[in-house]
């Protein structure tokens, strides 16, 4: 018996993936493509066919709002929103313990946070208003509150994920528009950032577009 | 200004091809190599014009053994109305393109 080819067994596999992740309402859909794979005789061709489907059942997913129901997908968003909570909370209390004069706790909190030297940071700090502090914290609470809302299934975390989003894309542009943040970092770092948000506004689209619609929007099981 | 739905040259390109022959039912895979969409795009569509109640599918006995049940799919009465009219927007279109060159 000859053994079948790598393509096809690839192609196989792409088709029981598209019927195992799709949603019982559109399960119909999934087999059929996974059919229609089987009379394809190219090899080759039926793992490009069983890929687009691949992407079309995802695809459908996302435009059904459906896509927050993977736990995979609500893990990679709620780990990014702890991620970004972190990252705030360690700037916000840098800060805080520089106005506060608590040098100790800033030169602590700048081991935590490698990357700078936060002395020659001063200026930047200084700049700082109260505020913006504030703000940041709130944005910290924010993204805090949006992963363990995800985690938990509650899709209205979707929605706090976007605000403290909002807010530190804000913060950020507000930042970007003093000179003295502006050339305390090279261009490259701004840069970074820039592609920085414009990934995570992505992520905030298919975080918005991923939240089922109707009547279980908040508590969909 | 927002686009229309079904406007898209991919649905009209499924469309019309469901139009030519509006008795027959076709296979996604027919489908796809006639109108030159990839699967990731052309599913979507159906999927879509299925929603809207455009298009009829049903399972059909397999034409080998061996071979699972396979989907095809037809234009109803609303989707061959929306079909025509799609056309007939784009013959005028046409014309004037080739009335141009």
């Amino acid at each position: 018996m000859r053994s079948r080819s790598v393509c096809r067994s690839m192609a196989d596999g792409l088709a029981q993936l598209t019927s195992r992740i799709s949603r019982p309402g559109r399960r119909d859909w999934a087999h059929a493509m996974a059919a229609e794979q089987r009379y394809i005789d190219d090899n080759v061709e039926a793992l490009r066919w069983a890929a687009g489907c691949l992407y079309a059942s995802l695809l459908t997913q996302l435009r059904d709002g459906a896509l927050l129901n993977h736990r995979l997908v609500r893990w990679a968003i709620a780990s990014w929103a702890a991620y970004q909570a972190e990252n705030n909370l360690c700037t916000a209390l840098l800060l805080i313990s520089y106005k506060l004069h608590i040098h100790g706790l800033a030169a602590l909190l700048a081991r935590w946070c490698p990357g700078d030297d936060f002395r020659s940071l001063y200026p930047v700090f200084d700049a700082v208003s109260s505020w913006e502090v504030g703000l940041g914290l709130v944005a910290t609470a924010l993204y805090a509150l949006a992963a363990v809302l995800l985690l938990r299934r509650r899709f209205y975390g979707a929605h706090t994920f976007i605000v403290a989003l909002g807010i530190c894309g804000g913060l950020w542009l507000y930042e970007l528009s003093k000179p003295t943040y502006f050339d305390a970092f090279p261009l490259s770092d701004h840069l970074h950032d820039a592609l920085l948000y414009g990934l995570e506004a992505l992520l905030a689209w298919v975080v918005w577009t991923g939240v089922p619609r109707g009547p279980t929007r908040s508590h969909a099981q | 200004m927002a686009r229309p739905p079904n406007a898209s040259r991919q649905t009209r390109a499924v469309l019309g091809t469901l139009l030519r022959e509006p008795r027959r039912w076709q296979h996604g895979y027919d489908l796809s190599k006639e109108t030159g969409l990839l699967s990731g795009t052309l599913y979507p569509l159906l999927v879509r014009l299925s929603d809207q109640g455009l298009l009829d599918s049903q399972w059909r006995e397999p034409s080998r053994p061996g071979l699972p049940p396979r989907h095809v799919y037809r234009l109803n009465a609303r989707g061959l109305a929306l079909a025509r009219q799609l056309t007939q927007e784009d013959e005028p279109n046409a014309e004037s393109l080739g009335a141009g060159a």
